[in-house]
């Protein structure tokens, strides 16, 4: 796991689900069972946004770039 | 009587008010009954409601959280003209359970927002006939799937042009950027567009809220899980408009024929 993505798992571990539930890992389906609310969704778009030094266009927010994590690191962070 | 009657246009004035002529108003009856012959067909129950909206009940929906500028408040504050019609059936369904709700209604809508005056399909007021869907969630999602078929085997039936588009509110305002967002990601919202001159707006929308609405009106499933809600609007003028600009004034004269 390169280390944009270990960075994401434990951000979105640690922080936006706070230890709560089963957690995730680079695979896990994100948007299912409303693990993620639309405030979660907002402060992981600011994390990656910060890890790249760019914003992400609202056009870029589809769900195939944010299935998982490792779809996210792939498509913003690579 | 028809044979008299102008083909007309749906005006709209330059505060975004919008005003039908011609033979548009009785296209507009002609495709709300075809619409609610397609609902007819799946038991959908008819209601009626005012045009008239508490406030309450749009702070509870968490309208103006969404779409802070865009509601048309009275002077008795305690009421606002309805954004959308299917904000009624939440409230009259509230603390209710149901496995599979399905009603339908219409009423004028009426949006304020930042269209340029030149916006050739966007009204302050409009038409919208609703479809309302509330029960079991994989119930929900598939009556939703089935309203996208259902909206454009109607298109079809008219010989009008549409596409079907992924989409997101435009209306919601910058706070609501994650709501914005997580309903893009999560595609819970569809469009059926059509074009209007140079322009391609969308004549209606079929939305899937998941658990958004059921949890704030307490609506559950027979069994204690919690309901979902999802809904088909159809904005009246856009798809005359559309049928107008597309087919001509003979199209339209036939289709609106059998309510002059």
């Amino acid at each position: 796991m390169n280390g944009h993505l270990s960075a994401l798992v434990e951000f979105v571990n640690r922080d936006l689900l706070e230890g709560k539930g089963a957690g995730v890992d680079a695979d896990s389906a994100l948007f299912e069972d409303g693990k993620l609310d639309s405030l979660n969704i907002l402060r992981l778009i600011a994390f990656i946004e910060t890890r790249r030094g760019r914003s992400i266009p609202d056009r870029e927010i589809v769900m195939s770039r944010f299935k998982n994590l490792r779809t996210i690191a792939e498509s913003f962070l690579s | 009587m028809h044979g008299h009657v102008f083909a007309g246009s749906v005006q709209r004035l330059e505060d975004g008010r919008s005003v039908l002529v011609g033979l548009m108003p009785a296209l507009c009856r002609a495709l709300d009954r075809r619409i609610r012959q397609a609902a007819g067909g799946t038991g959908v129950m008819e209601v009626r409601c005012p045009d008239l909206i508490e406030r309450a009940v749009l702070e509870r929906a968490g309208y103006f959280e969404a779409f802070p500028d865009a509601a048309t408040m009275l002077a008795d504050t305690r009421y606002a003209l309805q954004p959308a019609a299917c904000y009624h059936c939440y409230a009259l369904l509230t603390g209710q359970s149901m496995d599979r709700l399905a009603m339908t209604l219409a009423g004028r809508c009426y949006r304020r927002h930042d269209a340029s005056p030149e916006h050739v399909g966007r009204y302050w007021d409009f038409t919208m006939r609703e479809v309302v869907l509330v029960g079991r969630p994989e119930w929900v999602a598939g009556e939703r799937l089935a309203w996208i078929q259902r909206a454009t085997a109607l298109a079809a039936s008219l010989d009008l042009e549409v596409s079907v588009e992924v989409a997101a509110d435009p209306f919601f305002g910058p706070a609501a950027r994650g709501m914005r967002v997580l309903q893009q990601l999560k595609e819970l919202k569809h469009e059926i567009r059509a074009r209007i001159g140079e322009e391609c707006v969308a004549i209606a929308s079929v939305n899937l809220h998941e658990s958004f609405f059921a949890s704030r009106f307490a609506l559950r499933c027979h069994d204690g899980s919690p309901a979902h809600s999802a809904c088909a609007a159809f904005g009246l003028e856009r798809w005359a408009a559309a049928l107008l600009a597309q087919r001509g004034e003979a199209h339209v004269r036939h289709i609106a024929a059998s309510e002059l």
